[in-house]
């Protein structure tokens, strides 16, 4: 019986001891774990801190317009407006009624309409 | 265990065999007292080590569980700080990034740890080829201590040096102050130099927050208008010939700077490269006899105050003579003038007499509360004081009726025009927003004209595009409204008819304005296409059009029919009553 608990008392320890030790290395290499991906972090804050200031570069509207001018002709119109009152879109059925807006006459809208294309 | 090894010893010591069989100790021998008493102090040692255990034990359970507190802050996470640069951002009212410090490496030597100075600078020329190699070989061949080679390199660059494998050079991280918009906004921004002081504009204005607080500076800067603004003055600069430009967009009803541009401008990323030509602000710190742009002001305050009416007018027949001036008219219609005859054929003698009926306090009066007779209390350093007559004569009163023997700043003239035209409530121009902008004074705006006198500027200045010398500031749909300028300016203490500053300012959509668009140019010259004239209606007037139609898309304003009935009825005007024709002919 004495043995018995004698096993058990050091089963006991020694289980408590490895734990201890375990749960010590699990936490330490968290920590490193942690702490790498702290500075991990902190770089691509960096990162993204130096791309925000190139996107802002690239993104300078006098290049934009010139991209523009490149790779879309249709609005390459000396920069004239490109942007129009939604009434005086064409409608997609040439038969539909056209019901001009109180404060635009058909015929303002056709001209405008001619111009645009 | 500890328990154990005691109960041995202590059977050890009162001689006790410890075979099981004789385990049962004897009683009622002589010696039954003494193991009494061993047993009671066994009890309480076993007693005082359980104590201690269950101390120990609570302690250990109470640090390992209850104690969080107290452990080491190594588990912090560290990211949620971000990065942190010495100098704040600046970004526009869009939070686009107008200016930011990027971390960069400086290349500097330790001379007296270097003994082959000579072939290092020729290695170093390599890399930086602009380098002089013979004043940098000099120096890393003397025994100084420390030596800067070149500030912010670039990451090639350091990577290039660092291939040389040279162990005298290293480097020090620094920061650098970067626009990457490069010119755009420059005058308004500033720069900073090489050691993150602010010089100039916003950097100067708000350097202690910018190095102190962690939220960017939001400037009310629009950089899309101010982008189109530019190009289009710059067109202009460069079609006219021009010395140089001034532009403004202002907030209608809040006077916030959308956008501000002084042509010629710089780049922010080198200010050392730029001419002082380049570096003043053409819009806020240069001060101009502005010409009639300024009628703007005077109609405003004589049908304020009631001297005369819409329907009222003045005799422009002959140049007013005054002392040794003679007034004339630019575009002289040699006859009785409407009111809003004078101000859309920008009629000197009209304004001159005009400023006479209301009289030199009045006038004063009104000029000082539209803020055009001190510097604006702006936090910008680039403020240029107004230049105003003293004493303040008749003749005075007469002269700047039309914009003459005055001088203001472009950005004056913008906050007072919007004045004019908001419904009558003047605010100081402001270039920042949120928790950065400290203007004292009220969202509401300071009363100047009442509504009514607004709405006849607002119908004035509609009729200048319309019909009078602003035609070519018309953009079809926008409903433009404006007043051209053109002032001669003093050269060599003389008026010069060659050195023009030509202006417009304008404002759309004029039934409901919403933004002010002025342009200046300075010195343009006249061509073919516009006859020869330089004049504000043929030069600045065409930039405003164009820029109002650029600049409406991004602002969300859609173009209206102004032919339509109701828009034409909220506009009307009559411009010679026949009532007073009829009186007068």
């Amino acid at each position: 019986m004495k043995t018995f608990a004698v096993v058990v008392w050091f089963g006991l320890a020694c289980a408590a001891g490895f734990a201890l030790f375990n749960v010590t290395f699990k936490v330490e290499k968290l920590e490193a774990e942690l702490g790498e991906l702290n500075r991990q972090i902190l770089d691509d804050q960096q990162s993204i801190h130096i791309l925000k200031a190139e996107w802002s570069y690239l993104d300078r509207p006098e290049r934009l317009e010139t991209l523009a001018d490149s790779y879309l002709p249709e609005f390459k119109t000396d920069r004239a407006p490109v942007s129009i009152r939604i009434e005086l879109l064409p409608t997609r059925n040439a038969k539909e009624a056209y019901v001009p807006s109180a404060a635009l006459s058909a015929s303002d809208a056709k001209t405008t309409i001619g111009k645009r294309q | 265990m500890i328990a154990f090894a005691i109960h041995r010893t202590i059977r050890k010591s009162y001689g006790v065999p410890s075979s099981p069989e004789h385990s049962v100790p004897r009683t009622g021998g002589r010696s039954a007292p003494a193991i009494e008493t061993g047993r009671t102090r066994i009890l309480m040692m076993v007693g005082l080590a359980v104590f201690a255990f269950t101390s120990i034990c609570v302690r250990l359970v109470d640090l390992a569980m209850f104690q969080v507190a107290e452990e080491p802050a190594t588990a912090r996470a560290a990211y949620k700080a971000g990065v942190t640069t010495q100098r704040g951002d600046i970004v526009d009212r869009n939070g686009v990034l107008l200016a930011t410090n990027l971390t960069t490496a400086s290349l500097y030597a330790k001379p007296n740890e270097i003994s082959n100075g000579d072939e290092i600078a020729n290695q170093l020329a390599t890399v930086l080829p602009d380098l002089d190699v013979q004043s940098v070989a000099a120096k890393l061949n003397g025994d100084g201590r420390f030596m800067w080679i070149r500030r912010n390199l670039t990451p090639r660059q350091q990577w290039r040096v660092n291939r040389l494998g040279q162990p005298g050079l290293d480097f020090q991280t620094e920061e650098a102050r970067v626009y990457p918009q490069g010119a755009l906004g420059a005058h308004l921004l500033g720069y900073a130099d090489i050691d993150n002081k602010g010089l100039a504009g916003i950097e100067k204005a708000y350097d202690e927050s910018l190095r102190t607080n962690r939220d960017p500076v939001q400037v009310s800067l629009d950089i899309r208008v101010q982008h189109v603004l530019r190009d289009e003055l710059s067109r202009a600069v460069a079609e006219f010939a021009a010395v140089g430009a001034a532009g403004i967009i202002l907030n209608v009803k809040n006077s916030e700077v959308i956008a501000l541009v002084s042509l010629p401008d710089f780049d922010p990323n080198h200010p050392s490269d730029a001419a002082d030509n380049q570096r003043f602000n053409r819009a806020t710190l240069g001060v101009y006899e502005v010409g009639s742009t300024f009628k703007i002001f005077t109609t405003a305050i004589a049908l304020d105050t009631g001297v005369v009416d819409l329907s009222g007018g003045y005799d422009a027949t002959q140049p007013i003579r005054i002392s040794r001036f003679t007034i004339r008219d630019f575009h002289p219609e040699a006859r009785w003038l409407s009111v809003p005859e004078i101000f859309m054929h920008s009629s000197n003698i009209g304004a001159a007499k005009m400023a006479l009926d209301f009289g030199g306090e009045t006038q004063r009066a009104y000029l000082s509360q539209l803020g055009l007779l001190d510097s604006l209390p702006i936090a910008l350093a680039e403020t240029g004081a107004p230049m105003i007559p003293r004493p303040w004569r008749s003749i005075n009163t007469m002269t700047i009726g039309f914009g003459h023997g005055i001088a203001i700043s472009a950005l004056h003239l913008a906050a007072g025009a919007a004045a004019t035209i908001n419904g009558g409530l003047y605010n100081p121009p402001t270039f920042v927003m949120g928790p950065h902008n400290a203007s004292e004074t009220s969202p509401a705006g300071r009363r100047v004209f009442s509504e009514a006198t607004s709405l006849k500027m607002r119908k004035l200045m509609r009729l200048v595009v319309e019909k009078g010398t602003g035609r070519k500031g018309a953009a079809p749909g926008y409903l433009v409204g404006g007043k051209t300028g053109t002032a001669e300016t003093l050269s060599a203490g003389n008026y010069s008819s060659d050195r023009l500053l030509s202006s417009f300012v304008g404002a759309f959509p004029m039934n409901d304005p919403r933004y002010l668009v002025l342009v200046m140019l300075d010195s343009p010259k006249g061509n073919t296409k516009t006859k020869g004239f330089a004049t504000g209606g043929w030069t600045a007037a065409p930039v405003v059009s164009r820029v109002v139609q650029r600049m409406a898309p991004f602002v969300a304003i859609v173009p209206i029919d102004e032919g339509a009935p109701e828009v034409r009825r909220e506009l009307a005007i009559e411009i010679t009553p026949k009532r007073l024709r009829l009186a007068t002919y």
